[in-house]
């Protein structure tokens, strides 16, 4: 009772401050969405440190969680840690960027024009379905051992669900939108840019959602063979001399890193973009 | 002379299965410059096809389709279309869907926009400028929808059920506005409905359409004065004609209706 009584009245007084930005009763809220997210994460971290305790294993095939957290603030002090995430984030930067640049024209080509894609759809469902390391060996003897080769990596793994998410997304436009287009006279840029283009926008967000993780994944997977630099790099040297904290700090710095893209950056973005126009992907 | 011709107007549909499905045949339609004329007919009768073949939308498989006198190839400059429900484009504000007539032909963005504020501002949509249309009623969409038609000045307006989604009592607010931007602008107008009282209330002829495949079955003048008001329908002339368009009508129905279970 007495609890409930404190809740409404921090809640009356939210409502009665001018503006609307954060407030009291909306702080503790988002407080105990965080403490709830953590609550497992916390838990597992507990188990694994039982688990060092009660079992012999040897430090470098389990380290404890204390060791680990030492190492990452080692590495983290010594500014390697973010040199090698810097390093990574920018080979995925290009490549994405790349695989992004072919995929949505691409797209829009096969989605709208039957030729293309008789063309290009066997072509695509055939490598669509190879995974991105498969290609390692390839994108070696072509590219050397280098960022160069990473980077096809992150372009294939990428360019995929940008692919064939805009081409779902041309296709879903609304036909009486294209007469509309007609019956105004749209020029071509127009019929491009006004309507075909913003109607799968919801399609193209999404799939370049999609495409980054796919990237980031494959980008590790290509680092730990064709580079000298990144976290990829980083956890595959460290297994060479049996560091394991390290590896853990790396596969840690891998998950949480892109955890916090998805929340704070590509999930709101296409949050945005679809709300802005009260679209959703299910109507559009 | 007549703004729009349509002779022998033919209109066969191949299905998925090759078997043609003949919609339109025999359809002759005159129509008047600056006259408001409706369509009416069973559904499935192709009044609808018709619209988007003068529209330059669709493209009739024989006979002869003129608009001022040339045959209708592709969409023209002087025809504007107000469409069904969900015409409007999601990502463009109200002023940019109104505008947007223009910006497809290259009117600077002051000036169209300029132009499009008036009919805005004339359509009753004063204030809704910077909304998306998500946030509108569905009234509040058809009146963009005729802005944005408006704003192009077109000579013929084409519209196909434009008040079809709205309820009674809107509908019939919405059918008094139309009869004064007709008698404010003289366009010529072709209206495409199912509701009889409705064409008879509007028009100045209704043309009765034919069960497929659909032809002009009779064009039926309507003896009442402009300007109008809701008072007409109480007229004796008003409630005859509205008779005498249900009979003509009432046959079609009968056949759409033991086609498809559902009569206009």
């Amino acid at each position: 009772m007495k609890a409930n009584n404190t809740t409404t009245r921090s809640v009356v007084r939210s409502a009665n401050q001018a503006g609307g930005g954060p407030t009291l009763a909306t702080f503790w809220l988002r407080l105990q969405n965080i403490l709830i997210f953590l609550a497992p994460i916390a838990g597992v971290v507990v188990i694994w440190h039982i688990a060092t305790l009660v079992s012999d294993w040897p430090v470098y095939l389990l380290p404890s969680p204390l060791v680990v957290a030492k190492t990452l603030w080692k590495l983290l002090s010594s500014g390697l840690l973010l040199e090698y995430l810097v390093a990574s984030v920018g080979r995925l930067m290009v490549g994405c960027f790349v695989g992004f640049a072919v995929a949505v024209p691409l797209g829009y080509a096969i989605g709208t024009s039957r030729i293309m894609d008789r063309i290009f759809s066997p072509v695509v469902s055939i490598t669509q379905p190879i995974p991105g390391i498969a290609w390692i060996p390839l994108a070696i003897l072509w590219f050397g051992l280098g960022p160069a080769a990473v980077g096809f990596i992150i372009f294939l793994a990428a360019f995929f669900p940008i692919l064939l998410n805009t081409v779902a997304g041309v296709r879903t436009v609304s036909r009486d939108l294209v007469r509309v287009g007609h019956v105004f006279h749209f020029p071509r840029q127009m019929m491009v840019f006004d309507i075909i283009l913003p109607g799968s926008l919801p399609f193209i967000v999404t799939g370049t959602r999609l495409g980054f993780g796919y990237g980031w994944r494959a980008l590790v997977a290509g680092e730990m063979i064709a580079a000298s630099s990144g976290l990829g790099y980083m956890i595959f040297e460290a297994r060479n001399y049996l560091k394991t904290d390290e590896v853990i700090v790396g596969m840690l710095t891998i998950g949480l890193f892109w955890a916090v893209v998805e929340r704070l950056v590509l999930r709101p973005l296409e949050r945005r973009t679809i709300e802005r126009w009260g679209m959703s992907r299910a109507a559009a | 002379m007549e703004q729009i011709q349509a002779r022998n107007i033919e209109k066969v549909f191949e299905a998925m299965d090759l078997t043609r499905v003949i919609a339109i045949k025999n359809l002759d339609l005159d129509v008047r410059r600056g006259e408001f004329l409706c369509i009416v007919g069973p559904s499935g009768c192709g009044k609808s096809t018709f619209l988007a073949m003068i529209a330059g939308l669709d493209h009739p498989t024989a006979g002869n389709l003129l608009v001022e006198g040339e045959p209708v190839k592709t969409p023209r400059p002087e025809v504007a279309m107000v469409f069904q429900e969900h015409s409007l484009f999601p990502w463009k504000t109200v002023l940019q869907n109104v505008a947007v007539g223009l910006k497809a032909r290259g009117v600077p963005r002051k000036e169209r926009e300029e132009a499009a504020r008036e009919f805005i501002e004339m359509s009753g949509l004063k204030g809704f400028e910077g909304k998306y249309p998500y946030e509108l009623s569905g009234g509040m969409k058809q009146r963009v929808g005729i802005a944005r038609a408006l704003a192009v000045s077109p000579h013929v307006l084409l519209m196909d059920e434009p008040f079809g989604a709205l309820d009674a009592q809107t509908r019939i607010l919405f059918q008094e506005e139309l009869l004064q931007i007709y008698d404010r602008f003289g366009k010529t107008i072709v209206f495409v409905t199912h509701n009889v009282e409705e064409a008879v209330f509007l028009g100045d002829r209704v043309a009765v359409m034919t069960f497929r495949p659909g032809r002009v079955k009779e064009v039926i003048s309507v003896p009442i004065e402009r300007p109008r008001t809701l008072d007409i329908l109480k007229d004796e002339s008003f409630i005859r004609t509205q008779s005498l368009v249900w009979e003509t009508l009432r046959e079609e129905s009968a056949k759409a209706f033991h086609t498809y279970g559902e009569a206009a």
